[in-house]
């Protein structure tokens, strides 16, 4: 079985995956260090600790967040709770969508015709692509694991067989999830419609996990996805290793099925199938820009939906957490978050991270057109370099404006069903204080798609995760205030309880339109780089 | 379509000592072409050879590391949309947006032109069967060249560069292209043809161009190349060919067991002397194909390069 052909796949989709598995194993151990050496320095003694637990256990809002905590009291507890989850949800998108890619990607690209004219069936290809993804979950595995064991076992934190578990149930639902990527690329015809099909499951995954942590005597609810088995593990807090077995049943059962389906159809084929023709619309056609609100439009509905209906929910929420908040008499971020309002502005910093990942992921579009060749096409015609570039990026911005504000409204709306309270300029002021920073990384960007076109989309994605993780982490291991406002997420304060920081938010306004500016005029003296 | 006022050059191509490196890799290297209008060009040489960086250089999409290049007078580095005003290109590889239909694609391209002659673009659509429901990503290769193809000859540009146009299409397709391409010619548009069909360049072409390792090792109409190169005569023995003293400029290759392909470079006058008397049953005169001299161009290519490594 695994003969030569079938390692050459491996080793082929090893090799397409091994930057963005370097980012998000970067990311993942990063977060591991932050959660696991920031309690211990945030809550040396007993008496902190114990007086974090009493605060927060009942946190409705953290339930939402990051599931039920059990025992806030030790390092593994609270990394059970605060990053277990978490990273369990990171790594199983990123598997996800590395499956679709080496799958209904390469597919969608021709390139899948060549892998199957040589000496490999149709099942043992997709076969080869899921063990390289599970040499992928073996290879992070590994890794926190090695963290784990220097930075908490080490330390007395946690047992070697804890450590293991912990690490097991972050990786276990990857597993899953690569296994369910597998099989949205047998089911729908293209690469997006694969992407949008299985994001939804993955978000109803964690939707089901948040119903069942928040909502009274429903905790079976989390049985129903792999998203709610993680919680259902505890490691640390009830060590329930036999739930693992539910992830090493689950991925090779939703795999098996996903190798029947690709064993009996047709190259380029899938189970949901579409029209062989489409209407045709003629608006929007006029202009590269034009052409690109018409791309953009599903994708901005998408994040529109997705993100808007998280902020809806945390405003629904706003309430009942600040009643809570006020009983405890906790000030987190060194603010009093026991109203509304200030809840709100202390969770909207998510949102300023959100929207940041939304800009720019446009300049993912933006390489796209370059390394497809299509803007040879443009560039033949006369479409000057300026006038795409600038119009793709004040398309970009336009939705990235668009995003925030939407948030900010829904957020607003939110807390308005549930009690009010909360005014609605207050909350746009929130969603608006979002924008800069956004724009900012959107220009940065351009920026790098302008000087190195290839890496740009991965490395503008790591940019806003190093600059986020850098403000959550600079902070706990004692950087220093100049290191620390490198990171464009300081300047963005707690609005509305905290005034916006009005000069830090011109600066960025003023460094991104300078940055865009070098961008716009870079890309319009540069070699196109196709492919 | 709109002729730039003030640029009055007629020439529709001209590059000057253009040249293009890539890091250490030399990809074209001191290439004086001059297309004119009403012209049909033919580029030919190898893969790598250069063909597309040429093209790249012409249309401005990237910057020459030495020399320019010019299309009717403009720098097609430094004024890219003011020469495509005047130029529509085809690539080899169709890159379209996979989203669009095939309607919704020539629409794009014409709106983004500034428009094109709607009428010759549906006789287009008819001549080349092209069904312009589906959407990009549907479609076969051969039918994205379509789209291209009809986009780039229905503009009435001033100059056509088609890069491997044909690549996609089955022979019925490239009847219609051919028939295009002469209607373009006869309205008095140039055309920059890179191809490796070479019976397509025999067929269409005024003048040839011959590129290898970055150079133009040769250029000139067909006839030209034709009076520089051999001219060929078979000759067919009805035994064993006899042992001839060959005259100066004539060489022989035994083709088969009775017969001798003799390259004649000069008057055949002297090798038929020789031939008179020794048996030939049959003799055929001919001039090379653009074949021939495109793989002898080749062959004296790898020679020179193996006696100067």
């Amino acid at each position: 079985m695994w003969g030569q052909p079938a390692r050459a796949v491996v080793r082929h989709a090893l090799r397409g995956e091994r930057v963005r598995l370097s980012v998000i194993a970067l990311i993942a151990v990063l977060y591991t260090l932050a959660n696991v050496i920031g309690y211990a320095q945030a809550y040396p003694t007993p008496a902190s600790r114990e007086q974090f637990a009493r605060a927060f256990s009942d946190n409705i809002a953290l339930r939402l967040f990051y599931g039920v905590p059990h025992d806030l009291t030790t390092v593994g507890g609270f990394f059970e709770f605060r990053a277990m989850g978490m990273l369990a949800i990171l790594a199983s998108a990123w598997a996800l969508f590395a499956a679709i890619r080496a799958l209904r990607g390469e597919e969608d690209a021709g390139c899948y015709e060549l892998i199957l004219s040589g000496v490999i069936g149709r099942g043992g290809a997709v076969v080869a692509v899921l063990a390289a993804l599970a040499i992928e979950c073996a290879v992070l595995f590994a890794l926190l694991l090695v963290v784990l064991l220097v930075f908490a076992v080490a330390a007395g934190d946690m047992t070697t067989a804890q450590a293991a578990m912990v690490v097991a149930a972050i990786v276990g639902p990857a597993a899953a999830f690569a296994a369910v990527g597998a099989l949205a690329s047998q089911l729908a015809p293209t690469r997006r419609a694969a992407q949008a099909g299985a994001g939804i499951a993955l978000a109803a995954a964690v939707f089901f996990r948040i119903v069942a942590d928040i909502g009274h005597g429903i905790g079976w609810v989390r049985w129903i996805t792999p998203i709610g088995w993680v919680e259902q593990v505890r490691p640390v807090t009830g060590a329930r290793p036999a739930v693992l077995l539910l992830f090493a049943a689950a991925a090779p059962l939703v795999a098996a099925v996903a190798v029947a389906i690709a064993r009996n159809r047709d190259l380029g084929a899938s189970v949901l199938s579409r029209r062989a023709t489409a209407p045709s619309r003629m608006t929007l056609l006029g202009s590269p820009a034009q052409a690109a609100v018409r791309g953009e439009l599903p994708s901005l509905l998408a994040w529109l939906v997705g993100t808007g209906l998280f902020a809806f929910a945390l405003g629904a929420f706003a309430h009942s957490v600040a009643e809570e908040m006020r009983k405890v008499s906790i000030r987190t971020y060194g603010l009093d978050i026991a109203s509304a309002a200030g809840y709100l502005a202390a969770v909207f910093a998510i949102f300023a991270m959100v929207v940041a990942l939304y800009a720019v992921s446009h300049v993912g579009g933006l390489r796209d057109e370059e390394s497809s060749g299509r803007l040879e096409t443009l560039f033949a015609l006369p479409v000057p370099r300026r006038s795409w570039i600038g119009g793709r990026l004040l398309v970009a911005a336009g939705a990235t404006i668009v995003l925030s504000l939407t948030v900010g409204f829904l957020a607003w709306a939110g807390s308005a069903v549930t009690s009010g309270g909360v005014g609605l300029g207050a909350m746009l002021t929130a969603g608006a204080n979002c924008i800069a920073v956004s724009l900012l990384f959107l220009a940065l960007g351009a920026l790098l798609f302008a000087w190195l076109p290839r890496p740009s989309p991965g490395a503008a994605f790591g940019l806003v995760g190093v600059a986020f993780l850098w403000e959550l982490v600079g902070a706990l291991v004692g950087a220093p205030w100049w290191l620390l406002t490198i990171s464009p997420f300081h300047h963005v304060t707690q609005a509305p309880l905290v005034a916006v920081d009005r000069r830090g938010t011109l600066v960025m306004l003023v460094v991104a339109a300078i940055a865009a500016a070098a961008a716009v005029e870079r890309f319009a003296r540069r070699d196109l780089q196709t492919g | 379509m709109s002729r730039a006022a003030g640029h009055g050059d007629d020439v529709a191509i001209r590059t000057s000592e253009l040249g293009k490196r890539y890091g250490a890799t030399v990809a074209l290297a001191g290439l004086d072409l001059a297309v004119s209008a009403g012209e049909v060009y033919g580029y030919l040489g190898p893969n790598g050879a250069g063909k597309t960086t040429t093209i790249r250089l012409v249309l401005g999409l990237q910057r020459p590391s030495e020399g320019s290049a010019a299309v009717f007078g403009i720098d097609a580095w430094r004024d890219p949309v003011q020469a495509h005003r005047r130029v529509a290109f085809v690539a080899g590889e169709p890159m379209l947006w996979p989203a669009l239909t095939g309607r919704e694609s020539l629409e794009f391209l014409a709106r983004l032109r500034g428009g094109v002659d709607e009428a010759y673009r549906g006789t287009l659509i008819d001549r080349f069967e092209f069904d312009a429901r589906k959407r990009v990503r549907d479609y076969s290769k051969g039918n994205r060249q379509k789209i291209q193809l009809i986009a780039a000859f229905a503009a009435r540009p001033d100059l056509l560069v088609l890069d491997e146009p044909t690549s996609g299409l089955d022979p019925l397709m490239e009847a219609a292209f051919r028939d295009t391409v002469a209607e373009a010619r006869s309205a008095g548009q140039a055309v920059f043809l890179s191809s490796h069909i070479l019976s397509e360049v025999e067929a269409l072409c005024d003048r040839v161009g011959i590129l290898r390792e970055g150079r133009l090792v040769e250029e000139g109409t067909l006839a030209d190349l034709r009076h520089l190169a051999a001219r060929v005569v078979e000759a067919t023995f009805d035994g064993p060919p006899p042992d001839l003293v060959l005259p100066d400029g004539v060489t022989s290759t035994p083709v088969g067991e009775n017969a001798v392909r003799f390259d004649v470079r000069g008057p055949v006058g002297p090798l038929i002397d020789r031939l008179a008397g020794t048996g030939v049953v049959a003799l055929v005169s001919r001039e090379p194909s653009l074949e021939e001299l495109f793989l002898a161009h080749y062959d004296r290519g790898r020679e020179r390069v193996g006696t100067a490594g």
